[in-house]
């Protein structure tokens, strides 16, 4: 490389040196050169890149106003014809993080150059664009500053050069931004390509990078299972007949509790199923096939538990995303918790 | 000696309803009575039964269009077309098929089904569809009372390929306007002076009951173990999904024809293994497992493309797929249709970072579909438009909902038919 890449850098009105809270509203400013954290991003590109200019605005003006602040964001990045872009890092602050999420996504998909940010794992703004741009796992205060910045140019530099990064090394939170895929040229053929290069051991950039999944701890039942309560939980779509409330049949975004009101069994003629992804005619003519009421009723008749929730907890389970799976199974379970429940049998189909 | 199948295509410019059946310079009348005579045994089965045209452009809403079929026939002897379900038995593959292109035959499916589509004809939804392209030939029959769902699945599809030969047989005698021929006889080597890689094709297809099925040569897939099928068999009809995806996919089959169009060029496609997308994990596991083991030690493949249809379930089969096949010293890519949406992968159910070859062939939308003046199987119940007006307006995704926009296989709207134009 003949030439030094040229790389533009994202901070917000703190670290740019414009103040704090009080100035958090400032608009877009530019400044020549490296500024603050700046200095450690320049120092680990060890001469094989060099700050143009760095792009500074406050937090506020950002997250109030995303929908135009972003877009005029990326103008002012592109006038600098950057091969690299950088965002913070921006930790655990709330706002920053959005900011430099939601400006790291657009550049990558606006202007698909090279873009990488940092931020703690749990940033909302890690939530919201680890699918859609690169972040590095930053830690969440700013004594990291180091330590994640060299993470992030590494990143960088391996990206400027078309390499494919060792995400779990690098401490890549989420999957990255998603690969461009060329739909005007049919699937088969672009299938067909990929497979001859991977044959052949040329590079090849798979369509579809699967996303990290965070390792959940396997929870221990710490009682006798006959001194346990146990609740319900099923993603089969059972619902009271004429589903009353709606659930999709598809892509649910709610779940529902139907109370059992000491029902001993389900009745096929008070129920139905909303839900498109599989044969649910065994299910239709006897619930108690995906909502086995009628066995945990009869365990706790012999002792074996001791007692069932009086309900149980219902949604669609098929192309449900994994945010909004999340988002259910937590609500569900603080709901459980707080209803003394110790297990759950959670039927799936 | 390796078999040929010719595809010959005759192109269809207009439809309607005449006196006479004929089709002349693509212009193609179709007497309507003729065609509910042939039928008559299999309409023993229906209550009511109608018949419709329908036109690029015409403001109509086909609900519950369950099946897409290019009309087509063995040229040489009509009745060994779809062998073994409507025809005589006889090796499909082979000798030369007689298509007709820009109609299609459609059915409406009025029994109960998990997924059932619906397709507009106008409107700027209808240009995210390669099936409003064409024009339609629809058999809107209901099941009699008493009637049982196989029952009625199985004399609908007997009915709707009922028609669809006997519109095919018009062009017999007529020149084709196109013409490909597909084999795969001896390659040479590439032009590196290697041996072209030996390709395989490996596709998971969902039979999860008895009108969600497939059928080859008519028998059920349900307890099918993996096979080898040639893979010309496929386009030619030997091979039919009851209701459960248009079969125009596979009489089009994106991948095979790929491979077969390819072969002797950058590769040596070496055959096709069918398996059965089951529904225990272990099930799948085994299957994936004997699919790998035919394509390694029958077919001496290299490396394999995986593909399936049917949709999360079969995103699990597809992979274990992949995964036996590299196991098994083959490099693999697979396809998973759509699993990227609104977000990358806010689909996929599979989070196995050795699937690391992965085409994903489509996407969806969310479309506005404007109010018709027609709509066909208005109550024929899909279940995605439940509490919303089918006579519209709305909007929807195109999610296992808007029919002929992609299917699982691979096709997209946006290649798919190019040769066919939409109505402006």
């Amino acid at each position: 490389m003949s030439e030094k890449l040229r790389v533009v850098h994202y901070l917000n009105q703190f670290y740019g040196g414009f103040g704090g809270e009080d100035t958090a509203g400032m608009g877009v400013t530019v400044k020549e050169g490296a500024v603050g954290p700046g200095m450690v991003l320049q120092a680990g590109l060890k001469g094989q890149g060099q700050i143009v200019a760095t792009v500074i605005c406050g937090d506020n003006y950002v997250t109030e106003n995303i929908e135009t602040a972003v877009p005029e964001i990326v103008k002012l990045v592109e006038s600098f014809h950057p091969d690299l872009f950088v965002a913070g890092p921006g930790f655990n602050a709330g706002r920053y993080g959005l900011a430099c999420g939601a400006i790291t996504a657009a550049v990558t998909e606006k202007l698909h150059i090279p873009a990488v940010t940092g931020l703690y794992g749990e940033n909302p703004g890690a939530e919201l664009y680890k699918d859609r741009c690169w972040i590095v796992e930053s830690g969440d205060h700013g004594k990291y500053l180091r330590a994640s910045m060299q993470k992030m140019t590494d990143l960088a530099l391996l990206l400027a050069k078309g390499e494919k990064p060792d995400a779990s090394a690098l401490g890549v939170v989420g999957s990255g931004p998603a690969p461009v895929i060329d739909y005007a040229t049919p699937a088969a053929a672009r299938a067909v390509n990929m497979l001859l290069a991977k044959f052949r051991g040329l590079p090849f950039e798979t369509e579809v990078r699967m996303p990290q999944v965070e390792q959940i701890p396997l929870p221990v039942l710490n009682k006798p299972l006959s001194e346990t309560k146990i609740a319900l939980v099923t993603d089969g779509g059972l619902v009271p007949a004429g589903n009353p409330d709606h659930l999709p049949t598809v892509n649910s975004k709610i779940w529902l509790e139907y109370g059992l009101n000491g029902k001993d069994r389900l009745d096929a003629a008070d129920y139905e199923v909303s839900h498109q992804g599989y044969d649910n005619t065994f299910v239709n003519a006897d619930p108690n096939r995906l909502v086995p009421v009628d066995a945990l009723r009869a365990l706790t008749a012999e002792g074996k538990i001791a007692s069932m929730y009086d309900g149980y907890f219902v949604t669609t389970g098929v192309r449900t995303t994994l945010e909004n799976a999340k988002k259910f199974g937590r609500a569900i379970a603080e709901k459980l918790k707080d209803e003394g429940v110790d297990a759950v049998l959670l039927t799936s189909t | 000696m390796s078999s040929k199948l010719t595809i010959g295509t005759i192109y269809v410019k207009n439809v309607e309803w005449g006196e006479v059946s004929r089709l002349e310079n693509g212009n193609l009348t179709l007497n309507k009575n003729e065609l509910l005579d042939a039928i008559a045994a299999d309409c023993e089965f229906f209550g009511t039964v109608k018949l419709h045209i329908v036109r690029p452009g015409d403001s109509t809403r086909l609900l519950a269009i369950e099946d897409v079929m290019q009309p087509r026939c063995k040229a040489d002897a009509p009745e060994n077309s779809y062998p073994g379900l409507w025809g005589r038995l006889a090796p499909a593959g082979e000798g030369t098929t007689l298509a007709l292109k820009g109609v299609v035959v459609s059915d409406i499916y009025y029994e109960k089904l998990n997924i059932k589509w619906y397709l507009d004809m106008k409107g700027e939804c209808a240009k995210y569809s390669q099936f409003s392209k064409q024009f339609h030939v629809v058999l809107d029959a209901k099941p009699k009372e008493g009637v049982e769902p196989l029952s009625y699945a199985r004399a609908l599809k007997h009915a709707s390929l009922t028609i669809n030969v006997t519109i095919a047989k018009l062009g017999l005698g007529q020149p084709f306007d196109t013409e490909e021929t597909f084999s795969l006889g001896p390659v040479g080597p590439g032009p590196d002076g290697k041996p072209l890689p030996r390709v395989a094709y490996a596709v998971v297809h969902a039979a999860q009951n008895d009108t969600w099925n497939f059928l080859v040569y008519g028998q059920s897939a349900l307890g099918f173990l993996p096979t080898i099928l040639q893979p010309a068999e496929v386009l030619d009809g030997a091979m039919i999904w009851r209701y459960w995806e248009p079969n125009y996919y596979l009489q089009n089959e994106n991948f095979i024809m790929e491979l077969m169009r390819r072969h002797g060029k950058d590769l040596e496609f070496v055959g096709c293994v069918i398996s059965n997308n089951v529904m225990r994990i272990d099930d799948k596991e085994t299957m994936a497992m004997m699919s790998a083991r035919l394509c390694r030690d029958t077919l001496k493949a290299d490396c394999v493309l995986v593909n399936k249809s049917g949709m999360g379930h079969a995103q699990l089969d597809a992979s274990l797929n992949f995964i036996w096949m590299e196991k098994m010293g083959m490099p693999a890519v697979v396809n998973l249709a759509a699993v990227s949406n609104d977000k990358p992968c806010d689909n996929l159910v599979v989070f196995n970072p050795k699937v690391d070859a992965v085409i994903n062939s489509s996407r969806n939308y969310i479309l506005h579909h404007d109010r018709v003046e027609t709509l066909i199987g208005a109550d024929a119940d899909v279940p995605s438009l439940r509490g919303i007006d089918p006579w519209g307006p709305f909007e929807h995704t195109t999610a296992a909902a808007y029919q002929g926009h992609m299917n699982q296989l691979g096709d997209f709207f946006m290649t798919a038919d190019s040769d066919l134009a939409w109505n402006e």
